[in-house]
């Protein structure tokens, strides 16, 4: 904005100065130049609203921008109108309110600008942005503690999607090898995540509770949690449509398109022949999805000679869960299913979804692995006498 | 004394009784003078939505008139409109205030306990009619000069929903516009040199990829 010369009100009046006085506001400094800043006359050149308006208004107008904003473009369209917009939209206030679409980075728009604005919004302590960047330099760009430091940023601050990353690590020893696996930790972080409605963390602590898997074993209790898991998806998948002013998506299933059919989100009312529309993956999990998908076309297309760091049937496998998108740290890190040795999974929260939406159809019991791969890896959701050695 | 001015209602007819008439003031509208002098006048009750106002009733320099300075007729008119309107649901705990200044000024959190689950059928989201008021209000304003103006102005009176409201306003304005379609909206002006301004672009240009 061109700085206007014009005059200022010198006396603030009685109303200004109490203002001045009563209000305490944490950005005081700009508070303070506001009062002598705020009410220049508009000049008869043309109107000039924003100039008008001190910068704390200004900063409020563009943290309600950001905590609507529905995509990064909508928050960065500011940047590009003005310079003052520019400087008052990269303060941090702004940033730390920005919502978690407006988060969420694409990963063929990856690049040294798009991992800064993340930076800066983790830095200003927004936490879906430490979540997302901790995820992405975990996963994808192989920082193990940088990552791990990010998520546990954003996990102290109360973020469920992060205490169950983290548990997810700990169970697997993500990062390190097989002995770091802490499985009590893996539990405590997953409980913290439950406590606060996650649902892939209460469907893991009821498994744990069930086979007894950091836990003291309680299988009443594990498959109350279960339930409840179940519960509280259906739960959370009504009220999005309730708040997306869809007609209730429930449909019946087809008579004939049966058991294993097209799969809807919810197991709750699968049971029962209903289906629900899947919910979309976080932005963080579609991000590792886009970006090994990328790698591995990159590498098929002949770029490279199968390089150690990607490449799908050779050393490191990905969560067989589609929209998980995690992948192994060391080889043979995560685990299979029991009963065909095809599928890996990094959870038993993301094996349990799995089943249900795309496993079961395909699960063939090979015979080789009932003897070789339940002893070796301990497989999921068979194997008793391996799963109790565990404990 | 100024009572407290939570029963507006049954004190104001108490103390007129009590004093024997002596003061319109006691327990009366509050008089707001804009810039060029008219009077816009203002119940107590709707006066405690305001932050400054407040203060000034409860330390009784509330009588005669109030000046806002800045403040032009229209301006007032609607922010009276607007106190009056939501006056009687005001609730001070619950408004945009406490969020802004909050005490303790760290987040407390608590486990979330079975009765903070709430029922997935909405039984009424708007009861008293208030934010399809707020909507209309901000959408009855002519240009975007009355909605700076009105935001400006209460700011200086605080009233920090009025505040909200504008500023969503404002940014709901912005959201979902390319640059161009902003200036034209806010009618800012482009004060970036070209090169400057593709440097920008080219800082932000991964978010625009579609």
């Amino acid at each position: 904005m061109r700085t206007r010369s014009g005059s200022r009100y010198s006396n603030g009046g009685e109303v200004a100065a109490l203002v001045g006085q009563k209000r305490k506001k944490s950005a005081s400094a700009v508070a303070g130049e506001c009062a002598c800043d705020g009410r220049r006359k508009r000049l008869a050149g043309g109107p000039d609203y924003l100039d008008a308006l001190p910068d704390d208004l200004v900063l409020s107008i563009l943290t309600k921008l950001a905590a609507a904003s529905s995509a990064p473009s909508d928050l960065l369209s500011v940047h590009l109108t003005c310079k003052r917009l520019n400087e008052l939209g990269g303060h941090d206030m702004v940033f730390a309110k920005a919502s978690p679409a407006s988060l969420a980075v694409k990963a063929a728009a990856w690049s040294e600008p798009a991992q800064r604005f993340l930076k800066r919004c983790a830095d200003a302590g927004n936490l879906e942005a430490c979540y997302i960047l901790g995820m992405i330099r975990f996963y994808c760009l192989g920082s193990r503690s940088g990552g791990a430091a990010l998520l546990a940023r954003a996990a102290v601050g109360g973020h469920a999607a992060a205490l169950y990353s983290l548990a997810v690590i700990q169970f697997n020893g993500s990062g390190g090898a097989k002995s770091d696996r802490d499985l009590r930790a893996g539990a405590a972080l997953c409980a913290r995540a439950a406590a606060l409605g996650h649902v892939d963390a209460l469907r893991e602590l009821g498994h744990c509770l069930q086979d007894g898997y950091g836990v003291r074993r309680d299988p009443a209790e594990g498959r109350r949690l279960l339930v409840a898991a179940n519960a509280r998806e259906l739960t959370l998948a009504l009220s999005a449509a309730a708040a997306s002013r869809h007609a209730v998506a429930a449909l019946p299933f087809a008579a004939a398109g049966g058991v294993g059919g097209g799969g809807g989100g919810c197991p709750l009312l699968s049971d029962f022949g209903w289906s629900l529309p899947e919910a979309e993956p976080h932005a963080a999990n579609q991000f590792m999805v886009d970006w090994w998908a990328s790698r591995c076309a990159a590498q098929a297309g002949g770029k490279k000679p199968g390089g150690e760091s990607s490449g799908d049937g050779a050393e490191l496998r990905l969560c067989s869960h589609v929209r998980c998108g995690r992948r192994e740290t060391r080889r043979h890190e995560f685990r299979r299913c029991s009963v065909c040795g095809a599928a890996n999974y990094c959870s038993r929260a993301c094996q349990a979804l799995d089943w249900k939406r795309a496993h079961k159809a395909q699960c063939v019991p090979m015979d080789r692995w009932l003897l070789a791969g339940v002893a070796a890896v301990g497989g999921i959701g068979g194997g008793g006498e391996a799963q109790q050695q565990q404990q | 004394m100024a009572p407290p001015a939570t029963d507006a209602a049954t004190t104001k007819q108490e103390q007129q009784h009590a004093a024997g008439g002596e003061g319109v003031e006691v327990g009366g509208d509050l008089r707001l003078v804009a810039e060029c002098g008219t009077v816009v006048r203002l119940s107590r009750s709707a006066a405690r939505m305001s932050t400054t106002l407040f203060d000034m009733i409860e330390a009784g320099c509330a009588e005669g008139g109030i000046p806002i300075k800045g403040a032009d007729v229209g301006t007032l008119r609607l922010v009276a409109a607007y106190c009056e309107k939501h006056a009687p649901h005001y609730d001070p705990v619950a408004s945009a205030a406490r969020l802004r200044d909050p005490f303790p000024p760290f987040p407390i959190e608590f486990t979330p306990a079975s009765y903070a689950v709430k029922p997935v059928t909405q039984l009424d989201p708007d009861p008293h009619g208030l934010e399809a008021w707020d909507r209309k209000f901000i959408s009855d304003l002519p240009d975007n000069s009355a909605l700076f103006n009105l935001i400006i102005v209460a700011n200086l009176m605080a009233i920090e929903d009025l505040v909200d409201l504008g500023c969503t306003a404002v940014a709901d304005k912005m959201r979902g516009k390319t640059p161009d379609e902003i200036r034209v909206a806010l009618d800012i002006e482009n004060d970036y040199t070209p090169e400057q301004e593709a440097e920008v672009r080219r800082e932000n240009a991964w978010a625009f990829e579609d």
